[in-house]
């Protein structure tokens, strides 16, 4: 067999042409996986877990059975809040191997999210151990959730201390914020929670969760600034119900009722049964004195959900605009049958939470 | 703990891959390099976050410069020189230090202009159990925006009981009013009697009255309320609050620790009714009229709500539900729940302060006006002329004002007289160390406007001139003609801080008016009468009410705002015992005394100024 035959170099050229072409597949196939990979770490690093879900949703399609990739989809679940689905992703991880550690660390990470505080000084010893590890913020961030979870303000407050004390990407600054005004509000420190959504929104102005909880909190004590928040809001996302639902409350809220009326309308096109909307629609109908069409709306609302205590109220209210004595007792009488029964089942909850240690101490014998 | 390894962090793989791709891109040519760099590239999010648009947050609207001024600060000269004292500096942090004083209006010697009564408060030892009352202050209207004090001449020197309000009206119908001061641990009824060369004075009758009341009272409010002519009188009652029942209450913010608590940590005291005998006594009616107990009462106002022609009560109380006591022919029927003006839009009670009934929206209809507590909205129950009420803060404006304030002393009044009633509200803190709204708080006058078929209400701070701009501990607050100009004036109290008398000073603009006063005959107490008078195409009604604001006592006449082309035409008064009578050929610019017993409507001059 000699080179310069010419079968012998079609056959030589046919083989480098497939190891080649096996080569570029290979490098094609790595490549991508390399870049789905940068997709999805720098999807988390600016805490863009849509992005990170869809990276992570192609990067499984291509290796249904890497052992990382399912615990990062677990792991992104549960940073997204999503705990029942982390859970779901979690049990399909691998447990065995290198992936024991991780997958035990995860599922731990879970619980403490869900608030369940319980152990968790091995988890703080390591952060002290390795304060700069993404491990460590990892876990500070599922402290601070789990803290916040477990309406745990003050230790919430000092977990962030301590996750601020790290070298933060923005989108962890403004996340930081964002929890900080969560305890801030369970502490009832509205200012402050109103001053670390106001930060946040300074830091990223395009952050929609940091403008909308802040308009949220601006709409009971200065209802025109949250106006304005929600309007650049609804410029930016025109189609989202969480914000043209606050929007109309906040419009309501300044008796800018044809405006409210507009945003409700809109809403009620995207999703005819949002039940709160609804209930806002047939409020402003009220205001503007159309108690038909108020009618419309609110027994719409009722059909959908005859319990809720914002339809009743609502149905009070149009039962009295209407003159409809009979109906006002009516549902004032099923208002109070609700109440009845959500006293009873919080009495319940509370018997049954209530430790022994909480029985009332006996007087000693004298 | 072993350092585990999460995926996130793990650069293990990729340096295998790049060792792996190293022998590869050897044996390779450059080509599928360049492709995989292209694609590689192609593939690529970019991280970067976009730059931040600072153009949506500037272009944010900015503040217009303020007109003139419709009220400016009389008191520096006039005189009145008073200072509420809650005896806050004993630091004993009382639930009876929280509620303030009152402001009372008065003609007591019927001169024709408004004297300004004043509870004086009280303090408290810094140990042991000792209340000590202020006395209540008289300053007589000299005109000409000038008072002196006549507390001795008028006898009102006596000290002993704590002062909240003041309630005015002629109990004994002798055609001279009277004065109730409420206070913790008792009324004082003051009966108005020749005081010699033609003066007035008066004398402590609240014992042959019959009015014992021990408990804590605050506001009160008189109207004949079972129709037999003579004034009935309703006395809103606190909370079972006492030394010997004095918790402590932890307030981290405070430097000793602890504030003032909230009414809740005590049991509220029952209101009550009592009824006027006739005879100068009266009897309590509370049981027999089913007069509710579960409420901590702060304001209350006697008007005819249901235009039924028989005066109804309604009380303002501190976190629990709001009263509505319908009269049905002298039976009460408490049913603020059913006809929606005892809780807010939420179905939550408030901290309910002070209250007020106006014609708002010139449906002819009194509407009800709520001042309540922080994290609330002033409530606004719009009559909706079927028996029951609507909440419409949000609709009408009010609550854009935001959840703030802790609103007291309030009242409607059509500032500019252009028809239309406005509102004036004076606001402060309970507490002396508050964490969520500020201790001062601005007062807020709010301007009826046309918001197209609706009505509306601005925040016309600006307006309001310098006092509005300011935030203080605003408590009582009344409101009445004090210069008999047409335009209404208001007597402010403060908590430890001096009372403010504020002019109106827009009757420089060209709006009419036209003021009256009804006398009923023999003096019947006129509570509960609407006064309606036709203006063009539009009929303004206007409520002769007893109470209203907090703690308070206002001017009892009327002012109608007529604008700036309306003629008076014709006025009904549809008295509160039912009778309807018609005044026609009123002038405006004047004010005129409508009585009962005569067809002919008496136009009042307005008093001279008493040099002194």
């Amino acid at each position: 067999m000699r080179i310069g035959d010419r079968r012998v170099r079609l056959v030589l050229a046919g083989v480098l042409i497939v190891v080649i072409g096996l080569a570029l597949y290979q490098i094609g196939r790595e490549v991508r996986r390399i870049a789905l990979r940068r997709q999805v770490d720098a999807a988390l690093a600016a805490r863009d877990f849509a992005a990170a879900e869809l990276a992570l949703q192609e990067g499984l399609q291509a290796q249904p059975d890497s052992a990382e990739l399912k615990l990062l989809a677990a792991q992104t679940a549960r940073r997204q809040g999503k705990l029942a689905e982390a859970l779901r992703r979690l049990r399909r991880c691998s447990t065995r191997g290198a992936m024991a550690g991780p997958v035990a660390l995860e599922q731990r990470l879970l619980r403490l999210q869900a608030g369940d505080l319980s152990g968790g000084e091995s988890l703080d010893r390591y952060c002290e151990e390795f304060p700069q590890s993404q491990e460590a913020a990892l876990i500070l961030e599922a402290q601070i959730e789990g803290s916040l979870a477990a309406l745990d303000e003050k230790r919430a407050l000092n977990y962030l201390a301590q996750w601020n004390e790290r070298p933060l990407p923005p989108a962890d600054r403004v996340q930081g914020l964002l929890w900080s005004s969560q305890a801030h509000q369970l502490a009832g420190q509205v200012a402050a929670a109103q001053a670390d959504c106001r930060a946040a929104v300074e830091l990223a102005p395009e952050h929609r969760e940091a403008r909308l909880v802040l308009a949220e909190l601006l709409a009971l004590g200065e209802p025109d600034e949250a106006a304005r928040h929600l309007k650049i809001l609804k410029e930016r996302h025109p189609r989202d119900p969480e914000i043209l639902l606050p929007q109309a409350q906040v419009l309501r809220t300044l008796g800018r009722l044809d405006e409210a009326a507009q945003a409700l309308d809109e809403l009620l096109a995207i999703e005819p049964d949002h039940v709160a909307a609804l209930v806002e629609r047939g409020l402003v109908a009220l205001e503007l004195r159309q108690n038909d069409a108020a009618g419309k709306w609110l027994h719409r609302a009722e059909q959908l959900a005859p319990k809720y205590r914002e339809v009743l109220l609502a149905m009070i209210d149009y039962a009295r605009a209407t003159g409809q004595t009979a109906e006002v007792e009516r549902y004032q009488q099923r208002m109070r049958t609700i109440e009845a029964e959500i006293r009873a089942q919080l009495k319940d909850v509370l018997k049954k939470e209530s430790p022994p240690g909480n029985a009332p101490i006996q007087q000693p014998a004298p | 703990m072993p350092r585990p390894t999460l995926p996130s962090s793990s650069n293990a793989p990729a340096q295998q891959s790049r060792r792996w791709l190293g022998a590869l891109l050897g044996a390779a040519a450059a080509i599928p390099l360049c492709l995989a760099a292209w694609y590689f590239f192609q593939r690529q999010t970019p991280p970067a976050p976009r730059a931040a648009p600072r153009s949506a947050d500037a272009a944010l609207p900015t503040a217009t410069p303020a007109p003139a001024a419709w009220f400016e600060d009389a008191t520096p000269k006039s005189g009145v020189s008073f200072t509420y004292r809650n005896g806050e500096e004993a630091d004993r942090y009382t639930l009876l230090e929280s509620l303030g004083g009152g402001v009372g209006l008065i003609d007591y010697d019927r001169d024709g202009r408004l004297d300004i009564v004043l509870p004086g408060g009280g303090t408290f030892d810094r140990t042991g159990d000792g209340i000590h009352g202020l006395p209540t202050r008289l300053f007589r209207n000299l005109g000409g925006w000038k008072f002196a004090e006549a507390t001795a001449d008028v006898g009102l020197e006596q000290t002993g009981l704590y002062t909240h309000g003041c309630a005015v009206a002629d109990y004994d119908r002798d055609g001279w009013p009277d004065l109730l001061i409420t206070g913790y641990g008792g009324l004082a009824l003051y009966h108005n009697v020749p005081g010699g060369n033609g003066n007035r004075r008066f004398v402590l009758a609240t014992q042959q009255a019959g009015l014992v009341d021990p408990l804590w009272s605050t506001s009160a409010a008189w109207g004949d309320i079972n129709g037999d002519g003579h004034p009935d009188l309703y006395v809103c009652h606190y909370a079972d609050w006492s030394f010997a029942n004095d918790p402590i209450c932890k307030q981290a913010a405070s430097p000793s620790g602890r504030d003032v608590c909230p009414p809740q940590k005590f049991q509220p005291q029952p209101d009550q009714l009592y009824l006027n005998n006739g005879d100068g006594t009266f009897r309590d009616a509370t049981s027999e009229q089913n007069i509710r107990g579960d409420g901590y009462g702060l304001g209350v106002i006697v008007a005819d709500l249901d235009q039924n022609a028989q005066p109804d009560i309604y009380v303002g109380n501190d976190a629990t539900a709001n009263f509505l006591y319908s009269n049905q022919d002298g039976r009460w029927d408490e049913r603020g729940a059913a006809a929606g003006v005892a809780l807010d839009d939420e179905g939550s009670y408030n901290g309910s302060m002070g209250v007020d009934a106006g014609d708002y929206d010139g449906s002819g209809r009194p509407s009800l006006w709520v001042t309540n507590f922080q994290r609330e909205v002033h409530a606004l129950y719009t009559n909706l002329d079927n028996g029951f009420y609507r909440h419409e803060s949000k609709a009408a404006g009010i609550a854009a004002l935001g959840r703030q304030f802790v609103g007291f002393g309030t009242g409607f009044l059509d500032v500019d007289n252009d028809g239309w009633l406005d509102l004036a509200i004076a606001n402060g803190h309970v507490l002396r160390h508050p964490t969520i709204a500020p201790l001062r708080q601005r007062p807020v006058l709010m301007h009826n406007v046309s918001r197209g078929e609706r009505r509306f209400f601005q925040d016309a701070g600006s307006r309001g001139g310098d006092y509005f701009q300011l935030p203080r501990i605003g408590r009582g607050l009344a409101i009445g003609d004090l210069d008999n100009d047409g335009w209404p004036d208001l007597v402010i109290g403060h908590s430890n801080a001096p009372i403010v008398l504020l002019r109106n000073a827009a009757a420089e603009s060209e709006h009419h008016w036209l003021g009256v006063e009804l006398v009923g005959k023999d003096a019947r107490n006129v509570a509960g009468s609407t006064v309606t008078l036709q203006v063009g195409s539009r009929r303004l009604a206007r409520f002769v009410n007893g109470g209203g604001s907090y703690l308070s006592s206002g001017d009892r006449r009327l002012l109608f705002g007529l604008g700036k082309d309306g003629q008076p035409g014709r006025l009904s008064v549809r008295w509160s015992w039912g009778e309807t009578q018609h005044w026609d050929g009123l002038q405006p610019g004047s004010y005129y005394r409508l009585h009962e017993t005569k067809p002919a409507a008496e136009r009042l001059a307005p008093p001279p100024v008493v040099n002194r």
